[in-house]
């Protein structure tokens, strides 16, 4: 038997340990799901990757800039693939990424790109234009 | 999660094996040793594979084949030499287990199950991890597994647009390359897997610092020590969110183990090349592990020789030549934040108010690791109330061990001091995650010092009087 300094000592720290692991738990019961919209972006553009060569960059075209999530979050869906604001770079095909529905045609056309498909959901394909 | 796992259980062989080759462990009790053998192994192992396979990338020869074969090879001859290597069971004192014990492991039962299911709700919500996860570790390990058209794309500068502080040529690789590694056997890009990494590396870091302790003061500060990481709500919260943090405080956390087990072995050989590759897998995880590599090589050289410091650095020196290659050969761009000129540089580092501001944020972070009523700096006070400290000679003995881990975290003031990002933005977004590296190694330095004699177990193995039947020596020339 412990001296009782001890055994206090030790009966409060192992039942403080267990109420903090209960309330971490509890904390984490409460986290945001997706809260960057990462899977949702998975989602977005798995028709796109998989319509898309694996190993070339790709032009990126948005209504969104790319200094936010939605770039990175496109950039993470759509890796190994390297992914290249237009007029940087003008790679073969570009990638669309936009928050609203819009004059997707006449947006391309501007960096140079033709639409090859509207995949929904603001995801849409283009290849560069032959001039 | 299964199935990410099992993809890591090659690399847990191979650090199995590194550590049952090149480290004595305690012999008595089993579980002990086993519990710090394969922990060990988790970090070791990952390190391991994360260097092959980069070395496969760059060499063109990255396929699923020559990793399964490079792997196989490593685990086969890591178990063949490992199991010719025998452990005598070391001279513990006899074990006198008073029932008060269950207490203790009743609740580190209970403040597991509650770190999984934590974990568990991290990596249901974030199943791609934090934002510094799929911004930066598993985008790259996506470029990695891209194979060799893509993988230079995880040095490039424009990876993350043009969101100031979102691209990071030139960090280090061992995380995304281990992840790439197993991605790569597997086949896909799924992300149970680094997600499964995540966890095995704040296991093994809670293991390690359980075992480590256990094995210097008993059973009972082993656990108690796991209690009071795992009441680390800052330390829990990271656990599942696939950032680097937590396996770089692993990697710091192995290696003062390693030092300290060093030290009481009489500076052996294998134990010190053991550390030094420990330290610089750190390095190759984050660019904060750089400082405490070097650092942990002069501790060495402090306390014991210049001898001990040269086996440390070997251990460390192929790594570091990969680190090298790596920042020299195919990083062609430098960090956005540190300032370009020294002008720049004394400038902010003048500046007093900065001096206040990251201070104050250091404190605010320490708060923040925990609720205030069963906050863990709280509890380790209760601890050294209710313990004692340890005799003033035996305190002096782990000094030196402080070196590394206070340099780290002043070398981290040091960065805050002349960034060139927003300080407050920097701050707010980074500092918990520092402390979080160093929590482990500042947990196991804190019980060093507390005194476990009056601790209802005594089961001590004699850390200076565990022995190997063979030496290193007598094993690779024996028949």
């Amino acid at each position: 038997m412990p001296p009782i300094r001890v055994f206090a000592g030790l009966i409060i720290v192992a039942v403080a340990a267990v109420l903090a692991s209960v309330n971490s738990f509890q904390l984490s019961s409460q986290l945001q799901p997706d809260p960057w919209s990462v899977e949702a972006a998975v989602q977005r553009f798995a028709g796109a990757s998989a319509q898309l060569p694996p190993h070339e960059a790709l032009g990126y075209i948005s209504d969104l800039g790319v200094n936010g999530p939605a770039f990175l979050t496109a950039q993470y869906a759509l890796a190994p693939r390297l992914l290249v604001p237009v007029g940087r770079q003008d790679p073969e095909q570009a990638i669309g990424n936009f928050s609203k529905p819009s004059d997707y045609a006449g947006i391309g056309a501007k960096a140079g790109y033709g639409v090859v498909a509207d995949l929904g959901s603001g995801v849409v394909l283009y290849r560069k234009m032959k001039r | 999660m299964i199935a990410g796992l099992l993809l890591f259980l090659p690399a847990v062989v191979i650090g199995w094996s590194a550590v049952r080759i090149f480290c004595v462990l305690p012999g008595r009790p089993v579980w002990l040793r086993a519990l710090l053998e394969i922990s060990l192994g988790v970090g070791v192992g990952a390190g391991i594979v994360s260097v092959a396979f980069f070395a496969l990338l760059w060499a063109g020869e990255a396929g699923r084949a020559a990793i399964v074969c490079v792997e196989g090879v490593l685990a086969t001859g890591g178990v063949w030499l490992a199991m010719r290597r025998r452990v005598v069971n070391s001279e513990a004192t006899a074990a006198a287990h008073s029932p008060w014990i269950w207490l203790l492991r009743a609740a580190a039962v209970l403040a597991l199950l509650f770190f999984a299911l934590d974990v568990s709700n991290s990596m249901e919500a974030n199943p791609h991890g934090g934002w510094d996860a799929f911004t930066i570790w598993n985008l790259k390990a996506k470029f990695l597994a891209g194979g060799s058209v893509d993988w230079r794309n995880a040095m490039s500068p424009v990876a993350g647009g043009t969101l100031f502080g979102a691209n990071h040529p030139g960090y280090p690789l061992l995380l995304p390359a281990a992840v790439a590694s197993a991605w790569s056997m597997q086949g896909e890009t799924a992300s149970a897997t680094p997600a499964a990494l995540s966890l095995l590396f704040a296991l093994a870091t809670a293991a390690i610092l359980c075992g480590a302790i256990a094995w210097l003061r008993g059973e009972a500060a082993g656990l108690l020590a796991l209690l009071l990481l795992l009441a680390s709500e800052g330390f829990v919260s990271q656990a599942g969110l696939q950032n680097a943090d937590v396996p770089l405080g692993f990697y710091l956390l192995a290696s003062l183990l390693l030092l300290v087990v060093a030290n009481e072995s009489g500076w052996p050989r294998d134990t010190l090349l053991l550390a030094g590759l420990c330290a610089s897998f750190a390095a190759w995880t984050k660019n904060e592990g750089v400082p405490f590599a070097i650092l942990a090589v002069a501790a060495v050289a402090w306390k014991g020789g210049r001898k001990a410091a040269g086996w440390t650095a070997l251990g460390a020196l192929p790594v570091a030549a990969v680190i090298a290659a790596f920042k020299f050969l195919l990083v062609h761009d430098v960090e956005g934040m540190f300032p370009r000129t020294f002008g720049e540089a004394i400038a902010k580092a003048t500046d007093l108010s900065r001096w206040i501001k990251i201070a104050e944020s250091f404190v605010q972070s320490i708060w923040q690791m925990g609720e205030p009523l069963t906050h863990p700096v709280l509890l380790a006070a209760i601890l050294a109330a209710a313990l004692g400290l340890a005799p003033r000679n035996r305190m002096r003995q782990h000094v030196w061990l402080i070196v590394p881990v206070i340099g780290l975290l002043a070398a981290d003031f040091a960065a805050y001091l002349i960034t060139m990002a927003d300080l407050t933005w920097q701050l707010s977004t980074s500092n918990v995650r520092l402390l979080v590296q160093v929590w482990p190694a500042l947990l196991f330095l804190a019980f060093l010092i507390l005194s476990p004699a009056v601790l209802p177990d005594i089961q001590k193995p004699a850390p200076g009087k565990i022995k190997r039947k063979h030496s290193r020596d007598s094993v690779l020339h024996s028949k």
